[in-house]
């Protein structure tokens, strides 16, 4: 080094004000406790003016998101819908096991039928349920003795017909059968009031 | 940030402080700026949470020379004033060194001023390479040049300052 050099190096440099080494050690020290806080700090700050995203751009990343889910719902009702029609209806997967179990369901009835005539019965008898829309088990029989549980089922009026015709030995009339007291037991069978 | 990297901007700052806001004081010409741009340097690399991969001397002194730019746009109108980076009242001699003709003290404060009157680029050079004794490299980073290029800048000051004490005795 020259004696030029040894000579400036000899000179004092300015000495900044004691409050910047206050205000930089201050700094420093708010730096090492907001270190542990710095995550969930993070965390909540993320907000247009935290992150530099100006409100227009804000408000237009608001109108997407919300665009994308009407997009999404709209997507998954056409789906919906297509998927649902695709599917057989509920009345007739009913019919298809109607036809398909009309003549085990009326050989049960007739069974049953035959039960409550031995008690003394001249007509079976369906108990009322109060709801003709139930389709749970109904009691069979008024009486005070023991009810026998027969399963709720839905039969054609024509195979309730048969059904009827079978148990008692008589002609089925639709006046006389629905003018009667037979009545109730139409509306537990058909489970649609006769 | 980490601790290793905290504690060694603390050291840097105690170490070089006085180099770093003469740094800033030949970018803004006013010692409240200069302050200001060391504070919001140093509060801009406390954020920062891994240390730099080069020197971090030289990290920190482009970092406030950067901050001392940024002040001086933002108040351009105060541009005109241009304080010394000298302490006045002389220096910081040693009682053996001190010399006590007036002779001697006109040829410091000739120095002093000769060393106000460089260009911004010269002064930076010579502050960081006499009084915090970066490297050619170092400073080269800081003032984003080739080290060639700032080696020879600093040559160059040295006899421009040369020159100029001649001239003044």
């Amino acid at each position: 080094m020259s004696e030029l050099e040894l000579r400036i190096r000899a000179l004092s440099l300015r000495t900044p004000d004691h409050s910047l080494d206050d205000r930089i050690l201050a700094a420093l020290r708010q730096s090492d406790v907001t270190q542990s806080t710095e995550l969930s700090t993070v965390e909540k700050a993320i907000t247009p003016d935290n992150v530099g995203v100006s409100p227009a751009l804000n408000t237009n990343r608001r109108g997407t998101v919300v665009t994308s889910g009407w997009i999404v719902a709209s997507v998954s009702m056409l789906i919906g819908t297509v998927v649902g029609n695709s599917l057989p209806s509920i009345s007739s997967l009913q019919a298809q096991r109607d036809a398909s179990m009309n003549a085990d369901k009326m050989a049960r009835i007739v069974g049953y039928g035959r039960r409550e005539s031995a008690n003394g019965s001249a007509e079976p008898r369906l108990s009322e349920t109060g709801d003709s829309t139930v389709t749970g088990n109904v009691r069979v029989g008024s009486g005070p003795g023991p009810s026998q549980i027969v399963e709720s089922i839905w039969i054609s009026p024509t195979a309730a017909a048969v059904a009827w015709e079978q148990q008692t030995g008589q002609i089925f009339n639709v006046v006389n059968h629905v003018s009667e007291r037979r009545f109730d037991m139409c509306r537990e069978c058909h489970r649609v009031g006769g | 940030m980490e601790s290793v990297l905290r504690t060694e901007l603390e050291q840097l700052y105690r170490k070089h402080r006085q180099s770093l806001f003469s740094v800033a004081l030949t970018v803004t010409g006013c010692s409240s700026m200069a302050e200001d741009a060391v504070q919001e340097a140093f509060a801009r690399l406390f954020q920062k949470a891994e240390p730099p991969e080069g020197s971090l001397a030289s990290y920190v002194f482009a970092a406030v020379r950067n901050a001392a730019i940024d002040c001086r746009r933002r108040q351009q109108h105060q541009r005109s004033i241009t304080e010394s980076i000298f302490a006045s009242g002389g220096s910081d001699l040693h009682l053996s060194d001190i010399s006590t003709t007036a002779n001697q003290n006109d040829e410091t404060e000739s120095l002093k001023s000769a060393i106000d009157q460089l260009d911004e680029l010269s002064r930076q050079i010579v502050v960081m390479k006499i009084f915090s004794e970066l490297t050619f490299e170092e400073i080269a980073g800081v003032l984003e040049l080739p080290s060639a290029t700032a080696a020879t800048r600093y040559r160059r000051a040295i006899m421009k300052l040369e020159e100029e004490l001649r001239r003044s005795s």
